[in-house]
C-alpha cells in the first residue's frame, strides 16, 4: 500500500520537475519571469559559492528559532499567569484581543525605526506573531481545566504550586504544542518579513535582494530554503509532540 | 484483558490483604455504650480499621453525645446479638450539625438554600448511603465533608475534628476516575500522598499495596486510557484508599457505567470497603444500589434538602452483593424508599 503511494508521488515529482523544465522554453517565457529547474538550481550553486548563501540561511535559521523559542515562552509564562488569575485576565483580555487582530507583520517598519538595521527588528516581529496563538492556547486550556480535578487535589492538600506543576502544567501541554505547531510556520513568516524588510542578511534579504537584481531564480532558492527551515521547525515540534503526548491514543491528537 | 477476574480470585486477594501487618484491629474499646436507638453496629470488625489508631481513641472519652436536635425517624430498629461488637456511640466518624448551605445567586442578592438544617452521624466502619432527588444537596454535602467550602450555618466534624478547610482524613471519589492520563496507574495512586512528606520508595510501597488490594496489581504501569472503565473506577478508589482515610465519600462512583460493570464493581468495592472497615459515605441515585451496600440509608428531601428518613438496612453480609441480592427483605426497602422519593408520582 505504501510503496505504491510512495511511487506514485515520486513519479509525480518527476513529471513536475520536467515540466518546470520544459514547458517555460515553449511559450518562451524570459528566465527573470520563470527560471527553469537547471537555471535555478545553477543559480543555487552560485550563490553558495559567491552570496555567502550558507550563512543567510543560519542566519534566518537562527533568528527563526530564537524568536520561536522567545515568543513561545513569553507567551507560556503569560497565558498561565492569565490562566491563575482571573483578574489579571479581565484586566488584560482586551489589549490582548486588540493586539492579537492586528497585522503583526505590519509592526516591522515601526521596529527598524526605533532600533535600525539591527537583529531587533526581525526578532522582534517574530516574537510578537509567535507569542499570540501560544498565550490564547494556553489560556484556553487553563479555563478548561476540569474543577473536579483542582478540587481533588485541594483536599489531597496540594498547595497551589504543586496544583500547578502536576495538574494545569500537565493538562495544558496538548494546547501549548498544538500552538508550537502553529507558530513553527509563523516563525518563518515573521523573520522572513523583518529581513526584508530592513536588513542585510537572511533568506528574506536575499529576497528581496533578488527581486531587485530581476534574479527569480534566487527568489525561488530563498522561498525554497525558508520551507526547509519552516518544514525542518515544524517536524521537530510533531517529534516532541509524540513523545510528550504518549499517553493520548493515537487518533485523538493528529 | 479488561475482564476483571472471577469473583473466587477475587477473595483471595482480599483475605491476603487481610493478613498484612499494616491492618489492625481496633473498635474494641468502651463498648458498654449503645445509642439511643439501641442500634448495634451490626458487622464485626475483623479485619477492622487500618494503621494509626490516631488520637482517635483519646477521644472516644471526652467525646459528646449523641442527641441531635431533629434526630429522624427510625424505621427498622432490631438488635443483632451474639458475634457482632457493639459501637460506642460517642465516636463519630462523620457528623453534621444543624448544616445548613446557601449559595448566591449569580446577578441577585438572593441566596439558593442547598440543604437545610441537616444532621446525621456516622460511625467509624459504617457505610452509610444517601440517597435523594437530583439537586437537592448530595455533592454539596460531600464537598462541605471534603472542606472544600463550608456551610453557612452548623458544623461539620470528621473524627470529631471541626472541618474547616481540605484535611487529610477525607478521601472522595467521583462519577469521574480524575486519573491524570499523563501518569500510569501506581502514579496516579501515588498523587493523594504527595502533599505528605513520604519518601518515594514509601509511596510506591503504599500504592502497590492499595492497586493490589483493588485487584490491579498487574496494571501498575499502564496509562489510564489503556484500562476499562471499571479498572480507572478501582484505581480511583486504590487512590482514595492510599491515604488511609478516616471516611471515604463516594459521590455516584458507579453511575457512569454499564449495567455489567456496575455490577462487578459494587461487588468489588463492597468486599473492599467490608474487609477493609472503613467508613463509608455513599451517595447514590440507585435505589437497589443503596440496600445492596449500606448498613444505613439517610434520605433527603426535595431543595433545600433536609434528612427526611433515616432507614437500617437489616440485611446479611454487607459486602457480599450476591448475597444480599437474594434476600427477600431488599425488595421491601428498596419500594420503601421509591414510596418515600415518591418516583410514582412524580413522572417527568
Ligand atoms: N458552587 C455552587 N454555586 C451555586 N450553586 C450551587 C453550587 N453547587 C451546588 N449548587 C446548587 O445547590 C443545589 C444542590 O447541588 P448538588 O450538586 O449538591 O446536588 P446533587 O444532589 O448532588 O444533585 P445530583 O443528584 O444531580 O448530583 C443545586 O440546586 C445547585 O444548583
Ligand atoms: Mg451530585
Amino acid at each position: 500500500m505504501n510503496k505504491n503511494y510512495t511511487g506514485a508521488t515520486l513519479t509525480f515529482a518527476l513529471l513536475m520537475i520536467a515540466g518546470w523544465e520544459y514547458i517555460p522554453g515553449l511559450f518562451d517565457i524570459p528566465a527573470y519571469i520563470i527560471p527553469t529547474f537547471s537555471e535555478t538550481l545553477a543559480e543555487l550553486l552560485r550563490m553558495y559559492q559567491s552570496e555567502a548563501l550558507l550563512q543567510h540561511t543560519l542566519s534566518t535559521l537562527q533568528m527563526t528559532l530564537l524568536g520561536f523559542i522567545i515568543g513561545s515562552i513569553l507567551g507560556a509564562v503569560l497565558g498561565f499567569a492569565l490562566g491563575s488569575s482571573p483578574l489579571l485576565e479581565k484586566v488584560v483580555s482586551p489589549y490582548i484581543l486588540a493586539l492579537q487582530i492586528a497585522p503583526k507583520v505590519a509592526f516591522a517598519p515601526l521596529f527598524i525605526m526605533w532600533f535600525g538595521y539591527t537583529a531587533w527588528p526581525k526578532l522582534l516581529v517574530t516574537i510578537l506573531i509567535v507569542f499570540f496563538p501560544i498565550l490564547v492556547n494556553v489560556l484556553q486550556s487553563m479555563k478548561n481545566i476540569d474543577r473536579d480535578m483542582i478540587n481533588l487535589a485541594r483536599a489531597y492538600n496540594l498547595s497551589r504550586f504543586q496544583i500547578f506543576m502536576k495538574i494545569e502544567l500537565p493538562s495544558s501541554l496538548p494546547n501549548l504544542l498544538a500552538g508550537l505547531r502553529i507558530c513553527a510556520t509563523l516563525a518563518v513568516i515573521g523573520v522572513t518579513v523583518g529581513e526584508m524588510v530592513g536588513g542585510n542578511t537572511g533568506l528574506g534579504f536575499l529576497i528581496s535582494y533578488g527581486e531587485g537584481q530581476a534574479n527569480a531564480a534566487m527568489v525561488f532558492n530563498a522561498i525554497a530554503l525558508l520551507t526547509v527551515i519552516g518544514i525542518l521547525l515544524y517536524s521537530l515540534v510533531v517529534w516532541a509532540e509524540n513523545r510528550i503526548l504518549h499517553y493520548i491514543p493515537r487518533a485523538e491528537h493528529r | 484483558m479488561s475482564s476483571p477476574p472471577p469473583l473466587g480470585a477475587r477473595r483471595e486477594n482480599i483475605s491476603a490483604c487481610m493478613q498484612q501487618p499494616n491492618l489492625i484491629i481496633l473498635m474494641q474499646t468502651n463498648c458498654s455504650n449503645m445509642n439511643k436507638h439501641g442500634y448495634i453496629q451490626p458487622y464485626s470488625f475483623t479485619a477492622a480499621k487500618r494503621e494509626e489508631p490516631r488520637r482517635k481513641q483519646q477521644r472516644l472519652h471526652r467525646g459528646r453525645t449523641n442527641s441531635h436536635p431533629a434526630e429522624p425517624r427510625t424505621l427498622t430498629i432490631k438488635r443483632r446479638v451474639t458475634g457482632y461488637k457493639m459501637m460506642n456511640s460517642l465516636t463519630t466518624a462523620l457528623e453534621f450539625r444543624g448544616v445548613t448551605k446557601g449559595f448566591s445567586l449569580p446577578n441577585s442578592a438572593d441566596t439558593q438554600v442547598a440543604i437545610n438544617d441537616v444532621n446525621f452521624n456516622i460511625r467509624p466502619g459504617e457505610f452509610v448511603a444517601i440517597v435523594g432527588p437530583s439537586g437537592c444537596g448530595k455533592s454539596t454535602i460531600l464537598n462541605m465533608t471534603a472542606g472544600l467550602y463550608q456551610p453557612s450555618s452548623g458544623e461539620v466534624y470528621v473524627s470529631g475534628e471541626q472541618v474547616t478547610r481540605p484535611n487529610s482524613h477525607v478521601g472522595f471519589m467521583l462519577q469521574k476516575d480524575l486519573l491524570l492520563p499523563w501518569r500510569t496507574i501506581v502514579g496516579n495512586v501515588e498523587f493523594g500522598l504527595e502533599a505528605r512528606g513520604l519518601g518515594k520508595a514509601e509511596r510506591r510501597e503504599i500504592a502497590l499495596r492499595e492497586l493490589k488490594r483493588c485487584q490491579l496489581e498487574g496494571f501498575a504501569n499502564h496509562f489510564p486510557y489503556q484500562l476499562s472503565g471499571g479498572m480507572r473506577q478501582r484505581a480511583a478508589l486504590a487512590r482514595t484508599l492510599a491515604i488511609n482515610p478516616a471516611i471515604v465519600l463516594l459521590d455516584e462512583p458507579f453511575s457512569a457505567l454499564d449495567a455489567q460493570t456496575k455490577l462487578l464493581l459494587q461487588q468489588s468495592f463492597g468486599e473492599t470497603i467490608q474487609s477493609a472497615g472503613i467508613t463509608t459515605l455513599l451517595i447514590t441515585h440507585d435505589l437497589s444500589e443503596a440496600v445492596f451496600m449500606a448498613d444505613r440509608i439517610l434520605v433527603l428531601s426535595e431543595r433545600p434538602a433536609t434528612v427526611i428518613e433515616e432507614l437500617i438496612v437489616e440485611l446479611p453480609e454487607r459486602g457480599n452483593l450476591l448475597e444480599r441480592r437474594k434476600a427477600p427483605r431488599a425488595a421491601e426497602y428498596i419500594s420503601h424508599l421509591f414510596d418515600l422519593l415518591k418516583l410514582e408520582t412524580r413522572g417527568l
